[in-house]
């Protein structure tokens, strides 16, 4: 984990007890994992009576330095040593390294699950662009794979360009079974028919939009089959 | 039963077990290698049970480690009638049923994970594949009780999972200006910037449009941040490179040791060079490096044999003057040495010998040693004879199936026979009966063939069922025979003899400790 110099001279004021006094830097570190995990807003970092006492300037270079290392630290998945070492060679006192750490460990699933809500998949597959070329180091047996490998991968980055969203996802299904008895062309029918509603959400609208459909029953069973395929090569992912 | 026997043995002398050569069946085993034996097979099976092997002395102790290698049995999964008594007093059939279950549930010899290469990929494949089995193990649930699509699940700390995609954001970040150089007091901010921190500056917080953009923003910010600071190391360390390069090119004929050279450029840079990039220029480095160690150690050779031949020539020239002497004395020398070579060569011979004898015998010893491991090897391709027995036999069980149906069939058919039989002697009997009894009251004759056909049926009557009772009792005498047999398996006899031996000693032993624990209390 490694952070940028302005940050780590942030962090460094955030340990210094001359500049930080005690009661201060834990309303600090509580404030900080508030504000981030939007519980308050960062006017209560202006207002709060302990970290009065800290000079507004470092106030604001040590809180950003404190972001910094928060987003990092939950980015990487760091462990305790890894903090610990970086936070030691800032010049952090042990007993400030330990509240941090409790404070930070407690609120580390929220804070995962708020940044996984990015698309930082598509972040990834723009770096990831010259890596296309070590595609070709593939031997050529695998030369389908490779070409296949190489179209899906730029019609996905392609998506991603054109519509800044993935594909919508489904979340719920609607089904109604419907028997159809006669036509004007014919006198008798008799065929059942089902009419299947798939409710999908996409990022950023609050309404997704519905995929309708109607299918005869062999229709349905296909499609049913497909989904319990997927379902098995999933479980036998998760066994192995 | 002795192939499953020998199975049952050879098994446990692979794991371990000592059972000494004459024991070839289960009949054989003494309460001793039974004890042993269960106990290294339950070790084997479950870790973390302590039990001891070897069978003690009391009688009370014996007891108890009975009972804890039944209970033990019993929590790995036997489902028999087991206690105490299967191992202190054993019978065949229990043993050999308790044995068969052990030898089975030993773990397989290929589950076992000896040395599994645990690389980065396979730690990757096994955290998707725990996460993976996770969600599938999570019961549905519809998308609005999802606040921000995360699902939480489980206690503290709570476990979360994305369903959905509503709420993906895109990642959007936006620059942040945060007040630098705070921490060095020895800096000189200027009064109007340190100001603006002061008074205008917003929080890092309040920078971004949205607060959703503050995570990727920071982020960003600092990725930027590391990207600029590797190339500049990279730079750096291209430059120092080419110079060092030209620095080597001119001093190649002094001999500098490379490694100097290296070590020179590693100390300037004790940050280390950048890992991805770095190793290009390693080894482009390594290339340039390598020219010029070829080229000094070739050097390096010649010098040395010019050495030489500089020596050998100096020796000669000094040794000229005092010509005939000196030619004497080298005369001696040569004479001692040739002297010594022979002397030596003897000794040699001397050692050669017990060594090459040694040596043949080893190779002996080796020899015999892969016939023995080839023979204990053949006892494992045994297996094609015992699936090839195990066919037969099943084929010989399907025959008697067969056999076993036809003579069911034989017998309805016998049986119904038997009724048919029986039920024409009823009708043909009464129909006689009357009419001999209607012409019986007249005649005399008559009357004796009546008295004569009421005997004949009664006394047929007698042998049917006569003939039917020593079926039957036949049958119960195959039966007892049976039963005879399995208890006579048992041994009771000798059993409760020792148990009743057994029994005398816990109570001498008992005696022993009562009196002992009154003479502590005195």
């Amino acid at each position: 984990m490694e952070l940028s110099s302005v940050a780590i001279e942030g962090v460094g004021l955030c340990g210094d007890s001359t500049r930080v006094g005690d009661r201060a830097f834990r309303s600090l570190v509580q404030l900080t994992l508030d504000i981030l995990l939007k519980k308050k807003s960062d006017d209560c970092l202006a207002n709060d009576e302990d970290i009065i006492s800290v000079d507004n300037a470092s106030l604001k270079q040590g809180y950003a330095g404190l972001v910094s290392l928060i987003l990092e630290a939950v980015k990487m998945d760091s462990d305790l040593s890894t903090i610990s070492s970086m936070l030691e060679d800032c010049k952090w006192a042990t007993d400030r390294i330990e509240y941090f750490f409790k404070c930070f460990q407690d609120c580390k699933p929220e804070m995962e699950a708020l940044l996984s809500r990015f698309d930082l998949f598509a972040v990834l597959l723009l770096k990831l662009t010259p890596e296309i070329r070590c595609l070709d180091s593939l031997p050529l047996r695998d030369y389908r794979k490779r070409s296949c490998g190489k179209l899906s991968y730029l019609f996905c980055i392609y998506i991603y360009i054109r519509t800044g969203s993935s594909f919508p996802h489904i979340v719920d299904v609607d089904w109604r079974l419907d028997y159809y008895i006669k036509n004007n062309q014919m006198e008798k029918v008799n065929k059942p028919m089902y009419l299947i509603t798939l409710k999908t959400e996409e990022s950023g609208k609050p309404q997704g939009k519905d995929v309708q459909f109607s299918c005869s029953m062999e229709q349905l069973q296909d499609l049913v089959g497909k989904l319990k395929d997927a379902c098995k090569s999933i479980e036998r992912a998760a066994v192995n | 039963m002795e192939e499953v026997d020998n199975i049952i043995i050879h098994t446990f002398k692979q794991i371990g077990c000592d059972i000494p050569e004459e024991v070839s069946s289960l009949k054989e085993f003494t309460t001793a290698l039974i004890v042993s034996a269960t106990s290294k097979c339950l070790r084997m099976i479950k870790e973390d049970l302590q039990i001891p092997s070897v069978l003690p002395a009391s009688m009370s102790s014996r007891f108890r480690l009975g009972t804890t290698l039944a209970t033990a049995c019993r929590e790995v999964g036997y489902r028999g009638e087991i206690g105490y008594q299967t191992f202190l007093y054993s019978n065949e059939a229990e043993i050999r049923k308790l044995f068969m279950f052990l030898v089975e549930n030993l773990p397989k010899e290929s589950s076992e994970s000896a040395s599994e290469p645990l690389g980065s990929s396979v730690m990757l494949n096994r955290r998707i594949s725990s996460e993976l089995s996770k969600r599938l193990s999570r019961p549905w649930t519809p998308s609005f009780l999802k606040k921000n699509n995360i699902g939480w699940t489980g206690g503290r700390p709570q476990t979360w999972h994305r369903e959905g995609a509503r709420s993906v954001r895109r990642f959007c970040t936006c620059t942040l200006r945060i007040p630098e150089g705070l921490g060095d007091l020895t800096r000189k901010i200027p009064k109007d910037v340190k100001a603006y921190y002061n008074n205008s500056m917003p929080f890092i917080t309040s920078q971004p449009h949205c607060y959703q953009d503050i995570a990727p923003s920071v982020l960003e910010e600092n990725s930027e941040y590391l990207a600029q600071k590797r190339e500049r190391l990279e730079k750096k360390i291209k430059q120092h490179l080419q110079s060092e390069l030209q620095r080597t090119n001119v001093n190649a004929a002094k001999n500098i040791d490379l490694s100097d050279v290296v070590s020179s450029l590693s100390d300037s840079f004790s940050q280390g060079a950048a890992p991805s990039k770095g190793s290009r220029f390693t080894r482009t480095e390594q290339l340039q490096f390598a020219q010029t160690t070829e080229q000094i150690s070739s050097q390096k050779s010649k010098n040395a044999e010019q050495e030489e031949i500089y020596k050998v020539k100096k020796r000669s020239v000094d040794l000229l003057p005092d010509a005939q002497n000196n030619i004497s004395k080298l005369q001696s020398v040569v004479d001692s040495s040739a002297q010594r070579l022979v002397i030596l060569a003897q000794q040699w011979e001397s050692h050669r010998v017990p060594l090459i004898d040694q040596y043949r015998e080893l190779k002996q010893l080796n020899a015999n040693r892969v016939v023995v491991e080839y023979e204990t090897m053949r006892k494992d391709v045994n297996r094609s004879a015992y699936t090839s027995r195990i066919l037969e036999i099943v084929g010989n069980i399907e025959k008697q199936r067969e056999e076993i149906k036809k003579i069911l069939i034989d017998t309805k058919a016998v049986q119904k026979e038997i009724n048919q039989l029986s039920g024409k002697l009823d009708r043909t009997f009464s129909v006689t009966d009357e009419l001999i009894f209607r012409d019986a009251r007249k005649d005399e004759s008559c009357r004796k063939a009546y008295k004569y056909l009421a005997s004949l049926h009664q006394n047929c009557k007698d042998l049917i069922s006569s003939v039917e009772e020593t079926g039957l009792i036949l049958r119960e005498i195959r039966d007892l025979e049976d039963q005879i047999e399995m208890e006579s398996q048992k041994n009771t006899a000798t059993n409760l003899e020792r148990i009743t031996a057994d029994y005398k000693q816990i109570k001498d032993e008992n005696n022993a400790l009562t009196k002992k624990l009154k003479a502590a209390t005195k």
